[in-house]
């Protein structure tokens, strides 16, 4: 017969302090760990939405990013000519030429800076990329030195909020719109025309990538398949959700951080929650003595005592990855990226499954410190644990 | 202190406790330390160290932004400057993109080179002529050698990604710093990297090494000074300086890492006062008796907290260990991290201030309560 679980439930209400302070350096090991995790799990969600899947990234053949391609302006009027795109209303098919480039910016109340994306884009870039929506001022007249810049690089940047001017290259550009593009890396850019940017900045003559929105799911196979078939382009064509699966790869240190962290934290605690538990054994031997005289089994007493440390355990990991969620989620931060050295933000992502894993793990940590002394305690011998005070 | 003894007596009764409680703060404390020094590694190089002799000049838009080469010979001409050499990032892929195949590869003039880095990198003599007078020749230090399994002879090929070229490199030379971090670039020519790409005289950034520290100022100043309104300006640093703003583009990392530290701290506090008050609560009816007998409370506080320090002393002296013997010894960094993770004796120092800290107060806490409590109140308690 089991032991009703209230009793180790008031068991552990009784040494309050104790069971306190286990809860609460089992809290704070899970926190550091769901808020790294939660922090991993922010940046690859801002890539991983980054990729349209009708969206094909066209590229020199061999660069790895935007950054260090070219496509010449011959070879982005063959690909404007590609079957499989998407057309708009005019019969344009949905193909932007777009030039990236990265300046330098000092973010507000700061005499430091960080790199930002500057995208010179085409009129077609927003039925490309429909995830870009103004949502302040207006999009920058074609031909005009204006940009418009995302909600976040508008707080975080000098120069980029609505009605600010930026000096790019001695020139003025006035930001004339904010706009938000739905959390994907499109909101740590800033956007302008192609045109004026590549004039400023000395580019003339090349696009870094070109985009090609094919028309259904089918025709983006198509698309890439034109691109590799035609000899006059030397040029590679991935899909868009490849490009930022491959940027993904950045979070892999935060989890590496994260986990090397909270496994050494995780021993440490295990540790304190058996400090816990063999205070409890003990000061209940006499309890435990009698529980075993009146016929309750040793594996009763063991799931017992077990159950208060796993109950000890998901305590922890409950209160912890609380205090991540409120303290952390949603929260908006930055990096860098380093395939394009500038700034992507993201916000901390607490996810339902980082929730169940980080109780889970916490449970784990509450489970194996108990071990020991639920074994300690099932193992009691009735009359000794009767005799002693 | 005659009271030395008991204090340890006191701290060994319940040996399972002592041990887990030990155990749990040492790890904690290793935690603590590996932090402390992650945040030095970013904070740069020893600022007395030779590094300070060093400035590098970079495109003030961004790293990204190349240099004309036609700067070397300027930046040569500045006063104060000794040398100056190219050090541009070449980047590209060794192999695949793995982590264990992620080094920084950088191309130099390998005749400045030496010149730069005097005194902190050693090379045999014939290895480094070998070097100087092979055009596809490179070296790399022994840490990164040994890691790659590369031996003197051997070619080394790099799929370029900035550059559309492939490098075809023979390993020349095998160079140790005096700190194992400087051993992990792979370095080659700059006149090779140019004539694959078709000498467009581009250089990532120029490095040099100065007459004295005090001039790094003046300096950088003077090559800012000289490259301005040209269409490729300049942000010169110290070496120091430059690591600092590199590491602050990764973000918020200091405030992440203070965060987790005052989690962990938290933690180590909660773990050593969860054994102090365990231990105090046990002894109430000793405590009474030393009372009784004519302990003061001051006496009685004094030998709680000292068993509280002296289990925080014990642990601290075990993290370090551990800390030495992973990092230093071992070598250890997290994938990824290229900044050295060694503990130095400030790092410990910091350490053995928050161990000390610690224990003290989750001492007080228990030792206070049993140093007021009423004799005979205390007498009366079964425990």
């Amino acid at each position: 017969m089991a032991i009703p679980f209230k009793v180790n439930l008031r068991g552990l209400l009784v040494r309050k302090v104790s069971t306190l302070s286990t809860v609460v350096c089992l809290a704070l090991v899970v926190a550091v760990f769901s808020t790294m995790m939660a922090l991993a799990a922010g940046l690859a969600h801002t890539f991983k939405i980054s990729g349209d899947p009708l969206n094909v990234m066209v590229m020199r053949d061999g660069s790895t990013s935007e950054i260090n391609s070219g496509v010449t302006m011959d070879q982005y009027q063959i690909l404007t000519a590609l079957p499989g795109a998407a057309k708009d209303a005019q019969g344009k098919s949905n193909v932007t030429g777009e030039i990236v480039l990265v300046i330098n910016q000092n973010k507000r109340g700061h005499d430091k800076g960080a790199n930002i994306i500057l995208r010179g884009v085409t009129q077609q870039a927003f039925a490309v990329h429909p995830e870009i929506k103004i949502v302040e001022g207006r999009a920058f007249t074609p031909g005009q030195s204006e940009l418009i810049a995302s909600r976040s690089i508008s707080r975080k940047f000098q120069g980029c909020g609505l009605g600010e001017t930026l000096t790019l290259r001695k020139r003025q550009f006035k930001v004339v719109g904010i706009f938000e593009a739905g959390g994907t890396s499109k909101d740590s850019e800033i956007l302008g025309d192609v045109d004026e940017l590549s004039d400023a900045f000395d580019r003339k003559g090349y696009f870094s990538t070109v985009f090609i929105r094919a028309a259904d799911p089918s025709a983006v196979a198509l698309i890439q398949s034109g691109i590799k078939g035609d000899q006059r382009l030397s040029l590679k064509a991935i899909r868009e959700t490849e490009y930022f699966a491959e940027q993904t790869q950045q979070a892999g240190f935060i989890i590496a951080a994260g986990l090397f962290l909270a496994v050494i934290l995780a021993v440490g605690a295990g540790f304190g929650a058996a400090n816990t538990m063999y205070a409890a054994v003990s000061a209940r031997s006499k309890e435990i003595g009698t529980l075993r005289a009146i016929g309750f089994s040793r594996i009763a007493i063991l799931i017992a005592y077990m159950g208060e440390a796993l109950v000890l355990g998901a305590l922890g990991g409950i209160v912890g990855i609380l205090i991540t969620y409120f303290a952390m989620n949603g929260v908006n931060t930055g990096t860098i990226n380093w395939q394009s050295f500038s700034e992507v933000s993201f916000a901390f992502r607490v996810t339902p499954i980082l929730a169940v894993i980080a109780i889970a793990f916490a449970s784990v940590i509450g489970a194996l410190g108990g071990l020991l002394p639920a074994t300690l305690a099932a193992r009691a011998r009735i009359t000794q644990a009767l005799r002693q005070i | 202190m005659k009271l030395w003894r008991f204090v340890l007596k006191n701290a060994l009764r319940n040996k399972r406790r002592t041990i887990l409680t030990v155990i749990s703060l040492a790890i904690s404390l290793f935690i603590v330390n590996t932090l402390i020094s992650v945040v030095r590694g970013f904070d740069g190089t020893d600022p007395t160290g030779p590094a300070r002799f060093r400035l590098i000049t970079r495109h003030k838009v961004s790293l990204t932004n190349p240099l004309p080469e036609s700067y070397w010979e300027k930046i040569k001409q500045v006063p104060h400057v000794e040398s100056v050499t190219p050090w541009s990032w070449f980047g590209g892929v060794y192999k695949d993109s793995s982590w264990e195949n992620q080094f920084a590869r950088f191309s130099v003039d390998p005749e400045t080179y030496f010149r730069i880095v005097q005194g902190e990198v050693t090379i045999p003599e014939d290895q480094k002529k070998a070097w100087i007078e092979d055009r596809r020749g490179a070296i790399t230090g022994k840490s990164l050698a040994a890691k790659q399994h590369w031996k003197i002879g051997d070619t080394i090929s790099i799929k370029g990604d900035i550059y559309p070229v492939t490098l075809d490199l023979v390993l020349r030379g095998i160079f140790t710093a005096n700190k194992s971090d400087d051993e992990q670039n792979l370095l080659f020519h700059h006149m090779y990297v140019e004539e694959l790409t078709g000498r467009k005289g581009v250089v990532g950034t120029y490095w040099m090494r100065i007459d004295s520290p005090e001039n790094s100022t003046t300096v950088a100043s003077t090559i800012d000074r000289m490259t301005e309104n040209s269409d490729a300006e300049t942000l010169t640093e110290t070496e120091n300086q430059f690591l600092a703003d590199f590491i602050s583009m990764m973000g918020n990392i200091k405030g992440l890492i203070g965060a987790i530290g005052l989690c962990v701290g938290v933690v180590i506090l909660m773990l050593a006062a969860n054994t102090m008050a365990m231990a105090v609560r046990e002894r109430t009816t000793e405590v009474a008796v030393m009372k009784a007998i004519g302990f003061s409370p001051g006496k009685i506080l004094g030998i709680v907290v000292g068993e509280s320090v002296a289990i925080g002393l014990i642990s601290l002296v075990i993290a370090c260990g551990m800390g030495f013997l992973i990092y230093n010894v071992m070598d250890f960094r997290l994938p990824g991290l290229w900044t050295p993770m060694f503990l130095t004796p400030a790092t410990l120092l910091m350490a053995a201030a928050i161990a000390i800290g610690i224990s003290l107060i989750s001492g007080f806490i228990p030792g206070w309560s049993a140093a007021r409590m009423g004799v005979v109140e205390g007498l009366r308690k079964v425990a």
